[in-house]
C-alpha cells in the first residue's frame, strides 16, 4: 500500500542525489480507496514527523483538496479527521467513475487532473482499469472496510534526478542498481 | 499470550522464494512478547522492520500495539517478501506498508531519529563475501541467510545507521548468532554510538545458538 503517509517518508537516494530529492512525484498512479478505524492520537503523534507541504501537494496530485496549504497551529478534531483520511486513504482518479456505480457506493467525486508529462522515457505502467478491479475486489474480511482498493501500478519520480521508482502490486520499488548506489 | 500471526495464506510456492518463519523468527516473537509491556509503555508511533520476509514479526508487533496504534513500515530486498509481508498483515488485519529496498536507504533521509521500534532479523549465516554480495544483488531467497564474513556483513551496515534512525526513546531489536560475536557487536554499539545493549532471550536450536539483543540510548542521571 503506497499510502500518502508512506509517500511522505520516501526520498530519492540515488548516487549524488541529496538535495531536492523529496517529495517524489506520482506518475500514472492507480490509487486505492480504503477505510480504516481512526486513531486521532496516532495522527497527532505522526504529524511532527511529516512534511506538511509535501503532504498537501501529494494529496492534490491524487485529487484531494481538503487540506489547507499552510499547516494550522491548532489541530482540531475536524482537521485530524481530514488528515487521517488523506494519510490513510488514497482515492482513485482513474477508477473512481467506474467504481461509483457498480458497487452502489457514493464516492466523493474527484476531478481528473493532468499530471506532469513524463520526463523520462521509461514505458508507461498504467494498467487497464478492469484488470485492477478484478484483482482487488476479492472479499476482504475487515468489517469496516466498505471497499479496499490498493494502489497497484504506477511510479514515483525524483524531482531532482528524475529517477523512476516503480510501484507494482502496491509496493514501491526503491531498489537501486549497483552503479546507482551513492 | 499474544497469538502467533496466522500464516495460513502462505504456501510452499511462497516459501520457495521467501524465508519461512523458523526458530529464529519464533525466538524473536518470544522476545518481543516478553518485552510487550515495556514496548507499550513507550507509546511507539513508528515501527520499522528491515528484512520482513513473511511479515510475521511486524504483524506480531501490530498485535502488541494494535492495528491503528502505530505505523508499521517494512523493507526487504526481496520483492516477493514485500508482497508476503503485506498479505500477512492483511490476513491478520494489521495494515503494513512494505517497501522494496535495501536496509533503510529510501527512508533514512526522512526518518532520522524517528523510529521508535526498529527490528532486524538479518541474514546472519557466515558465508564467503562473494556469496553474500551475489545474494544481496539477486534479492532472492539466498539473501535471507547469506551474511558474508562472520555473518555480519549486512548487519554491520545497518548497525552504522541505527543511531541515526532511533528516536530518543527508540528500541532496536536484533537477532544474532553466537558466531556473529555478540560481545563485539555490543562493544561497538556502545563505543561508537553510546547505545547500551542487553540479551533479552537466547536459545539453542539445532546447530544455532540464537540471541535477541535489545539496544537503546543511555541516559545519565
Ligand atoms: C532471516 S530472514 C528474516 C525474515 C523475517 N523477518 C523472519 O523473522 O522470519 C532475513 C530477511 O532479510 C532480507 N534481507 C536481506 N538483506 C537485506 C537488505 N540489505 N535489506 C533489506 N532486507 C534484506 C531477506 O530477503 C530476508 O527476507
Ligand atoms: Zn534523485
Amino acid at each position: 500500500m503506497v499510502r500518502l503517509i508512506t509517500h511522505n517518508l520516501l526520498a530519492c537516494h540515488a548516487k549524488g542525489c541529496t538535495t531536492n530529492n523529496f517529495p517524489l512525484a506520482f506518475r500514472d498512479a492507480q490509487v486505492e480507496i480504503q477505510e480504516q478505524d481512526i486513531n486521532p492520537e496516532f495522527v497527532r503523534n505522526m504529524l511532527p514527523r511529516l512534511e506538511w507541504k509535501a503532504l498537501v501537494d501529494a494529496a492534490r496530485q491524487v485529487g484531494d483538496e481538503s487540506l489547507p496549504a499552510e499547516q494550522p497551529e491548532m489541530m482540531d478534531d475536524e482537521l485530524v479527521q481530514k488528515l487521517h483520511r488523506v494519510l490513510m486513504e488514497v482515492r482513485n482518479l482513474t477508477l473512481s467513475s467506474l467504481l461509483a456505480s457498480p458497487n452502489g457506493h457514493d464516492y466523493p467525486s474527484t476531478s481528473l487532473r493532468t499530471r506532469d508529462t513524463p520526463r523520462t522515457n521509461t514505458t508507461s505502467l498504467s494498467t487497464p482499469c478492469i484488470h485492477v478491479l478484478s484483482m482487488h475486489l476479492s472479499p476482504l474480511p475487515h468489517p469496516r472496510t466498505f471497499l479496499q482498493i490498493h494502489i497497484t501500478e504506477g511510479a514515483m519520480i525524483c524531482p531532482n534526478c528524475e529517477h523512476v521508482y516503480p510501484i507494482s502490486n502496491g509496493i514501491p520499488n526503491m531498489l537501486l542498481a549497483e552503479n546507482e548506489i551513492g | 499470550m499474544i497469538p502467533t500471526p496466522d500464516l495460513s495464506h502462505l504456501t510452499k510456492v511462497d516459501y520457495d522464494r521467501v524465508y519461512e518463519p523458523a526458530e529464529d523468527t519464533f525466538l524473536f516473537l518470544d522476545g518481543l512478547e516478553q518485552d510487550a509491556e515495556h514496548i507499550r509503555s513507550l507509546h511507539p508511533t513508528v515501527c520499522l522492520e528491515i528484512g520482513s520476509g513473511s511479515g510475521c514479526v511486524s504483524t506480531f508487533m501490530g498485535s502488541i500495539l494494535g492495528p491503528t496504534g502505530a505505523l508499521y513500515l517494512c523493507t526487504d530486498i526481496n520483492q516477493h517478501a514485500a508482497r508476503c509481508t503485506v498479505a500477512t498483515g492483511r490476513q491478520n488485519k494489521i495494515p503494513i506498508d512494505a517497501i522494496n529496498c535495501s536496509l533503510t536507504s529510501s527512508l533514512l533521509p526522512r526518518l532520522r531519529h524517528s523510529i521508535d521500534i526498529l527490528l532486524f532479523n538479518p541474514p546472519y549465516v557466515p558465508t564467503d563475501g562473494e556469496e553474500a554480495l551475489d545474494a544481496q544483488a539477486s534479492g532472492n531467497i539466498s539473501g535471507a541467510w547469506a551474511g558474508g564474513l562472520s555473518g555480519m556483513e549486512i548487519t554491520n551496515k545497518l548497525l552504522e545507521e541505527v543511531n541515526d534512525l532511533l528516536s530518543p526513546k527508540g528500541l532496536f531489536y536484533l537477532v544474532a548468532l553466537k558466531q556473529n560475536d555478540i560481545p563485539a557487536i555490543c562493544a561497538m554499539m556502545q563505543d561508537a554510538f553510546g547505545l547500551k545493549s542487553q540479551t533479552i532471550i537466547q536459545r539453542r536450536a539445532g546447530r544455532e545458538h540464537l540471541f535477541i539483543l535489545r539496544f537503546e540510548r543511555q541516559y545519565v542521571g
